[in-house]
């Protein structure tokens, strides 16, 4: 259920509900970040590290670019779908 | 468009780095996407046009450095990889790389390149990867892939050189 405000670019929404159907949470933040991505699982094991949780930028240089690194960032989750392991 | 992540650390550990956001912005890194989930690190993907790859790579350093002064630096990527990696940065299959990599190939006679970090799972420097396939088979990387690859492993070895002589006094 989208409760929170969408981003003013479709691309960038679009990849939100991307993320959100996978289980990433949406958190509402203030600044030049619109919001924060949140990983569902965060955990130690999840190799995402860092990206657990991601600025998700209000006016990014450019919205498109922006949308396929999130994209990129979600699908690299080593919990969304699971894949073969580590080669 | 060059697609470069760089990690640094923060001089606290148990830093939130997402206090760091509208910094990193305001300097210049919004066009990249900032990692926040590990306290005390801050990572950020960067998907920069510029009109080279060290450009690129640079100008992304010194708008961090000038937003987090007190940061520490610790790697740029993609520089080692594993196969896996290789992979998904070529867009094939990750048994292709693997036939590659074992010789298997029968119509490429030179050896594929010696990996950096040998062991259960091997890592090699992407640029003698992309550098191997650009000359021995019809796989292109995509466009600025390879200098990206160079810059990066340039970077990493200056800086864990300095690393080093700090370390060794």
């Amino acid at each position: 259920m989208v409760s929170r405000s969408r981003h003013p670019h479709k691309e960038i929404e679009s990849t939100l509900r991307y993320a959100e159907e996978k289980g990433w949470r949406v958190k509402p933040a203030v600044g030049h970040a619109f919001a924060i991505l949140v990983c569902p699982w965060n955990d130690k094991d999840c190799r995402c590290g860092e990206f657990c949780q991601n600025s998700v930028w209000r006016t990014p240089r450019n919205p498109e670019a922006h949308a396929r690194t999130l994209r990129r960032i979600v699908d690299h989750c080593r919990h969304g779908d699971e894949k073969d392991g580590d080669d | 468009m060059y697609e470069f992540t760089l990690r640094f650390s923060l001089s606290n550990a148990d830093e939130d780095p997402s206090v760091h956001l509208d910094a990193l912005f305001e300097a210049g890194c919004d066009d990249a996407a900032v990692g926040v989930g590990k306290r005390g690190a801050v990572a950020l993907a960067f998907a920069r046009e510029a009109g080279s790859a060290e450009e690129a790579v640079r100008s992304a350093l010194r708008q961090v450095r000038e937003a987090l002064p007190h940061a520490c630096f610790i790697e740029v990527s993609p520089d080692l990889v594993n196969l896996a990696d290789v992979a998904d940065l070529l867009g094939c299959s990750r048994q292709n790389i693997r036939k590659y990599a074992s010789g298997e190939i029968k119509t490429v006679t030179a050896p594929f390149p010696e990996p950096i970090l040998g062991g259960a799972t091997s890592y090699w420097r992407l640029y003698d990867v992309l550098s191997w396939l650009g000359k021995h088979t019809p796989w292109r990387p995509p466009s600025g892939m390879t200098e990206l690859s160079l810059v990066a492993a340039r970077i990493n070895l200056e800086h864990q050189l300095d690393q080093l002589k700090v370390a060794s006094g």
